[in-house]
């Protein structure tokens, strides 16, 4: 697996050039994609050109009050974003929730606090932005969110989860979902599959992550290949395509096409590759439904053992 | 060293069936991501765990099939891909699984293997004569060919103890396709073992040569029925092995459009493959 993601795309409207640097550097670390600018005119040419999961404005702006306009503009323009008013005066908080600032951060709390109010700052722009996403591509039962931070960890929970079936359905049957996918995948939302990594991999260590991709136990994998978990786990990690019963090699050979297979039919998607597996429906109305039909890849193996494998083997081959 | 022509020594006048592969001489196997090793490339296990039957094999019998050239590989696979959709198509076999035969990621594997002598030249006129087969000339390029005819000409090259057989593609029309029989494992040099990652995909009809092919459904739009597109994914390893010499042709680009039908090429491999930029 691979925990290669985008980064959240933020904007910092701060005119003291120090703050402006400071923060950008610490939001920069946090592995955000920062632009930066010190103008209102600048700002505006930025919301017009980008959409940003998270704003962090400076109220005053040339001794201007610009926070209640950026605010505005930014709602109105793309509401998802999550809106983080950065300052020196503690007195203007309340108007800048009256304007619809999501976070307020006083310049003068510690470090360490403000750290945690940009993290959470955009991890909820990050969420909104995403779930509007989702609900622009089509997504059903999408559920809503409170724009508060911390973010509640249940309400996030459940927007990944909702997100991740409908992108299970519409894999499973067979929809468009390249960018539903990109979308998952780039927020690290949705587990990937590592093809070059696998690609490398020894013939025991490739059984290994398909065995862990497909969720099958040592216990699964015994009695699939008519053998105890121990040996199983010793014959892996033996990590060649070799050993002292041939039968028993093959077997787990054949094992490792058939999730090969269900792999590349679930479009190296380890989620639905798990669903695929446990889909009692699988092409069950081909003129030839496969000899798992009604009962699901997964159990069928386990029940037929190394018959099973030569057979559905022979029914995946049969071109 | 890099690629060499000499490596592979059979009768060019297609007059005498005797051949060998030199010492350290390069092959390429198109493949799949899970059985790319070097202790699976050549081991043949391919049709006893799958049961079909191919031009060379039965079922139970151990068998690889590699060649001398890239694009001979390619050709051949976007070929299989292309069929394989056509008769997932005709069996009605899921939205899903259909769609799965559009675009492969598959691994290129380049490598080089201990000599292997007592091979076979297919396409002379010797096999015609020594085995008594009709199968030369064209029909030694019938891309159907898995029947009869050359079932028993397996039988007769396996009971004579040949490892292998050269043979020209049904799908390239330039150097040659290679089969081998039985388990050769412990003729692959595993220091000199390279695998790179591909992807092949099938593209429509009306796919615009000059740009890149998009997915696309098989139910909407036709399916070009004889060209395909590929892709080294991994493009700087594939240029230093091009640099060194490993891959034949010289000149082949990372990424383009591949015919699988046998055509005369007047310059090669730019008649053979479209590069794209």
């Amino acid at each position: 697996m691979t925990d290669t993601c985008d980064t959240s795309a933020v904007l910092v409207v701060d005119d003291e050039i120090p703050d402006n640097s400071t923060l950008s550097e610490q939001l920069r670390q946090e592995g955000a994609d920062v632009t930066s600018v010190t103008a209102f005119e600048e700002f505006i040419a930025a919301v017009e050109k980008d959409v940003f999961d998270a704003a962090f404005l400076d109220w005053e702006l040339q001794r201007i009050t610009r926070g209640p306009e950026m605010l505005s503009l930014l709602k109105m323009r793309h509401p998802p974003t999550a809106r983080i008013v950065v300052s020196k005066h503690t007195e203007q908080r309340d108007d800048a929730r009256r304007f619809g600032a999501d976070v307020f951060i006083s310049k003068s709390l510690p470090e360490s606090q403000k750290k945690e109010l940009q993290i959470e700052g955009m991890k909820l722009g990050s969420l909104s932005n995403t779930r509007a996403l989702l609900l622009e591509m089509g997504a059903p039962n999408i559920p809503g969110i409170t724009r508060r931070i911390p973010v509640s960890e249940q309400e996030e929970v459940a927007v990944k989860a909702a997100a991740n079936e409908w992108c299970d359905s519409v894999l499973l049957n067979g929809g468009e979902s390249s960018a539903i996918l990109t979308l998952l995948y780039s927020r690290c939302w949705r587990p990937q599959f590592d093809h070059l990594g696998y690609m490398r991999a020894s013939w025991g260590r490739k059984l290994q992550v398909l065995i862990q991709v497909a969720t099958l136990t040592a216990h699964d994998v015994a009695l699939i290949a008519d053998s105890t978990p121990r040996l199983i786990t010793d014959t892996i990690d033996s990590a060649s395509f070799s050993g002292p019963a041939p039968d028993f090699i093959d077997t787990l050979d054949g094992l490792l096409s058939i999730l090969a297979f269900v792999l590349e039919v679930s479009e190296y998607d380890p989620r639905c590759m798990a669903l695929n597996l446990r889909n009692a429906s699988f092409a069950d109305r081909s003129v030839l439904p496969p000899p798992w039909s009604g009962l699901g890849l997964s159990v069928y193996l386990r029940e037929r053992g190394s018959l099973g494998v030569r057979d559905a083997l022979e029914w995946i081959r049969r071109k | 060293m890099s690629f060499q022509e000499d490596d592979y020594c059979f009768d060019r006048g297609n007059e005498f069936h005797e051949a060998e592969i030199k010492e350290r001489a390069i092959l390429y196997r198109l493949t799949s991501l899970s059985h790319n090793t070097p202790d699976t490339i050549l081991n043949g296990r391919g049709p006893v765990a799958s049961r079909q039957k191919g031009r060379f094999h039965k079922p139970d019998q151990l068998t690889t099939y590699c060649s001398n050239n890239v694009v001979v590989s390619l050709a051949e696979v976007l070929f299989h891909m292309y069929r394989d959709l056509l008769n997932q198509l005709g069996k009605a076999s899921g939205y899903a699984l259909i769609r799965s035969q559009m675009s492969k990621l598959r691994s290129l594997v380049v490598f080089r293997v201990r000599g292997i002598k007592e091979l076979v030249h297919l396409d002379c006129e010797g096999v015609e004569k020594d085995y008594r087969t009709r199968i030369s000339g064209t029909l030694s390029v019938w891309p159907d060919a898995t029947y009869e005819l050359f079932d028993m000409l397996n039988d007769a090259f396996r009971h004579q103890g040949k490892k292998g057989v050269f043979y020209p593609s049904a799908r390239h029309a330039f150097d040659k396709c290679l089969v081998l029989f039985s388990d050769h494992s412990d003729r692959v040099i595993v220091d000199e073992f390279h695998c790179l990652q591909v992807r092949l995909q099938l593209i429509p009809e009306d796919q615009d040569l000059m740009a890149r092919p998009v997915d696309f459904s098989p139910f909407r739009k036709k399916v070009h029925p004889t060209m395909g597109f590929y892709e080294i994914v991994e493009r700087k390893p594939f240029e230093a092995l091009s640099t060194e010499g490993w891959i034949n042709p010289k000149g082949l680009p990372a990424l383009g459009f591949v015919d699988f039908v046998r055509r005369r090429y007047f310059s090669y491999p730019n008649d053979a493959v479209v590069a794209l930029a």
